[in-house]
């Protein structure tokens, strides 16, 4: 991709220079500097005081010099790159975003044909920094997806080899999304498990909030390297946070005032979405804090559950979507049964059994005071052994 | 004697009614069949005519003179007695019926009678001792004449608890510390239970929060204040396996693990299954059945703990313990924890019942005070019980 005519940010030139020349007054340039603290600040164990954060932020972030970036779309619905469009809350934002040089991507890109292969190829061998949309499918040598006739899988690797950083953007690339959910037909697998030899930072959901990519994104800008990550490497400073905990109905939550279906009048008073499946409580993203589509909302403001696309396997271990809990088949019944049916079974049968239990020893109590014991032969009536005690019982 | 295949302990000999014939009274019939007895004798028949008849009539005025033993053609045993104060000599038969009736050739109507008789009323393994009296006559011939007959049964009697003499004594068995464990646990299970049902059912909740609680707050935080608690009797009592000098309390105790325990196993197993009560074997503290379910619910109760704390580690997955305990959410997916920490809540509620019926039980139908040494931390044991698991101070 060239550089734009009306004088993008060209390579060499230092972000600050870039701006000024752009005519981004140093206030808007701070205001967003002070913001994407506020992000990184918000779990991040970084210390207090946003103020010197930002301005630390604003240091780095004026010396920064033009990334190359290789936007990879593998086995993927494109819906991640549609929530990254919608990043324009400030003109800031547009600025990163049009002014990296997004040298490859196929869904925003011009050139076509050989003519994109070839500015792949020659991207993959400078330094650039990798954003990768998409699970690699690994069953069949990868026939499940193919770009420019070559397997996901190489793609892939041959991006990553000289790559500073990769980010795995959307549940797809982390760990495979839907396609991975079982059986898993194309063998979907996420970038960090081809890509194992380096730290692959994992940006998750489905789609993840645009505004966590560019902030993940202006992290390495400003600081150099990839923000502190979780235990399955997503951002600390994004992924911290439980969505239940800042919750904006987690007053009725607290007070047990539940939706039971979504037309009732408990969902029109705007309560408590938990029993109608909402994985909030399970569920680590700052949706609730950030918010969508420039902050205009998000699922459980909007009145509808959680679907916990942040989590791993969201698609295999957080269905049923709408319920509170798993049912599971019990086998040779083939009824779906909830916990507290096999429960309750449980409790009756045992109950149940202990009651024809007591009614058998009493009986059985009974039955041993009347049985007829076992009678042994009498020597004063001649008898000798066992087998004429027998015939004398006969006859 | 050698007829008997079974220790002489086990072997009870009744004696029905006798039956006297011809006006004569049930004390000469009976004083009759003893004095038949032979010299020295050790059948078990014998001894219990012997001791019956002692209680009539003082033997020692009887001095046995001669004695025929009991042959298999004629099936009848003559005994010569000879009274001591007038020296009048007499012979004793006895035998089958019939072969005494034979002997003594009385009228029809005796005859007819005595044999219906023998043979109609002898039940539940009674036999009729026949008994003869033969006077002899001064040339040497002797007049026989038919006494009657004695209702004889033999049994093998199996020790039966209710039936034992009730001769105690007191065994400490439980130390305090285990006891209060146990009904600390007791408590803290039925209030996690019941914070749980209620935090689980929507049932139970509306009609009690109509405006603003923290209603469910609170039963989260008794649910959490008790699943603390919980957790520090378990590391109590886990402690107390390899700490506590009560043997019936140290590790070595969970499990059978002499061949003969897993006997033994299998025996209170039948016991329970089918209703038996014949010869259980005794243990002063568990026995190998108990050993096996108490162990099985000790470690469901370990299970409860560790979903319960996994999935309290949700609110905050960075703490430098927790995020051991997130990895685990994180493995197997917070809904199947969670679905798994409510089934595990069914088994401790289906256990329960058993549990109580069976010590009840134990209580009440074997008489093995298991109520009572969870109480007051001893048991009254049975003189003379021999014990599994070592022996009882008898003191």
């Amino acid at each position: 991709m060239n550089d734009p005519p009306d004088g993008g940010w060209s390579r060499g030139e230092t972000f600050l220079q870039f701006l000024r020349r752009r005519g981004v007054s140093r206030r808007e340039f701070l205001t967003f500097c002070g913001k994407m603290a506020a992000c990184f600040g918000a779990a991040a164990a970084l210390p207090p005081g946003s103020r010197a954060l930002a301005q630390e932020m604003a240091r780095k972030l004026s010396a920064a010099k033009r990334p190359s970036v290789i936007y990879l779309q593998l086995q993927e619905c494109t819906g991640c790159l549609e929530s990254l469009l919608r990043s324009g809350s400030s003109p800031i934002d547009r600025i990163l975003l049009e002014q990296i040089s997004l040298d490859y991507n196929e869904l925003l890109m011009a050139p076509s044909g050989g003519a994109a292969e070839e500015v792949l190829r020659q991207a993959a061998d400078r330094p650039h920094l990798l954003l990768v949309n998409g699970s690699v499918p690994l069953g069949q040598d990868g026939a499940f997806c193919t770009i420019g006739g070559d397997s996901a899988e190489n793609l892939l690797r041959r991006a990553a080899r000289k790559a500073d950083a990769i980010m795995a953007v959307g549940a797809c690339a982390e760990y495979g999304c839907v396609q991975a959910a079982s059986p898993n037909l194309t063998g979907a697998v996420g970038v960090a498990d081809v890509i194992t030899d380096r730290p692959v930072v994992n940006i998750s959901g489905c789609p993840p909030i645009a505004e966590t990519i560019t902030a993940t994104l202006t992290y390495y800008l400003a600081y150099g390297h990839t923000p502190p990550l979780d235990g399955i490497g997503r951002p600390v400073f994004a992924y911290g946070q439980r969505i239940h905990d800042k919750c904006p109905r987690r007053a009725s939550f607290d007070a047990g005032q539940f939706a039971e279906r979504f037309d009732d009048e408990n969902a029109r008073r705007g309560y408590c979405l938990y029993r109608l499946g909402c994985k909030g409580p399970a569920t680590f993203a700052p949706c609730a804090t950030i918010e969508w589509n420039l902050g205009q909302s998000f699922p459980i403001k909007a009145g509808h559950p959680c679907l916990g696309c942040t989590e791993r396997d969201f698609y295999d271990r957080m269905t049923p979507f709408y319920r509170r809990l798993p049912g599971f088949v019990v086998p040779g019944l083939g009824v779906e049964a909830t916990a507290n049916t096999i429960g309750v079974a449980a409790v009756a049968a045992s109950v149940g059994g202990v009651l024809v239990h007591s009614a058998a020893t009493v009986i059985a109590k009974k039955r041993a005071k009347k049985a007829q014991p076992e009678t042994l032969p009498l020597a004063v009536l001649g008898d000798t052994d066992k087998a004429t005690q027998e015939e004398d019982q006969k006859t | 004697m050698s007829l008997y295949q079974i220790p002489a302990s086990e072997i009870r000999v009744e004696l029905g009614v006798p039956v006297p014939f011809a006006g004569r009274k049930r004390r000469d019939l009976l004083i009759a069949a003893a004095l038949g007895a032979p010299l020295g004798t050790k059948d078990p028949v014998d001894l219990a005519l012997l001791s019956a008849a002692a209680k009539k009539e003082d033997l020692r005025h009887y001095q046995q003179t001669g004695f025929t033993p009991l042959e298999p053609r004629l099936a009848r045993s003559v005994a010569r007695v000879r009274r001591l104060d007038s020296g009048e000599e007499a012979l004793f038969a006895r035998g089958e019926v019939d072969t005494i009736l034979y002997l003594c050739h009385p009228d029809e109507a005796t005859r007819y009678r005595a044999e219906l008789q023998a043979e109609m009323q002898m039940t539940h393994g009674f036999r009729a001792l026949g008994v003869g009296k033969g006077s002899i006559a001064p040339d040497g011939g002797e007049r026989w004449e038919f006494l009657g007959y004695i209702p004889v049964r033999a049994t093998r009697q199996k020790s039966r608890r209710s039936e034992e003499p009730g001769d105690f004594y007191y065994v400490p068995v439980w130390d305090w510390q285990l006891r209060a464990l146990h009904w600390l646990a007791v408590l803290l299970i039925v209030v996690l239970s019941v914070t749980g049902l209620l935090m689980g059912s929507s049932r139970f909740i509306y009609g009690i929060t109509d405006g603003y609680s923290n209603y469910l707050s609170w039963l989260r935080l008794v649910h959490f204040v008790a699943g603390w608690l919980l957790l520090c009797a378990a590391i109590l009592r886990i402690a107390g396996l390899f700490l506590a000098s009560n043997r019936f309390q140290r590790w070595y105790a969970l499990f059978p693990v002499r061949v003969r325990d897993l006997k033994n196993l299998i025996q209170v197993a039948q016991n329970y299954l089918f209703c038996r009560f014949d010869r259980p074997p005794h243990y002063i503290g568990h026995n190998p059945l108990q050993q096996v379910a108490y162990t099985a619910i000790f470690a469901v109760g370990l299970l409860a703990l560790v979903t319960g704390f996994t999935l309290y580690a949700l609110y905050d997955p960075q703490n430098w313990f927790f995020h051991y305990l997130v990895r685990f959410d994180e493995l197997v997916g917070v809904q199947y924890l969670r679905l798994a920490h409510q089934l595990i809540m069914w088994i401790f509620l289906a256990f329960i019942p058993i549990h109580v019926y069976l010590s009840v039980r134990a209580d009440t139908v074997e008489r093995e005070g298991a109520l009572s040494s969870i109480v007051s931390g001893g048991r009254w044991c049975r003189r003379g019980t021999r014990f599994e698991d070592g022996e009882a101070v008898d003191n």
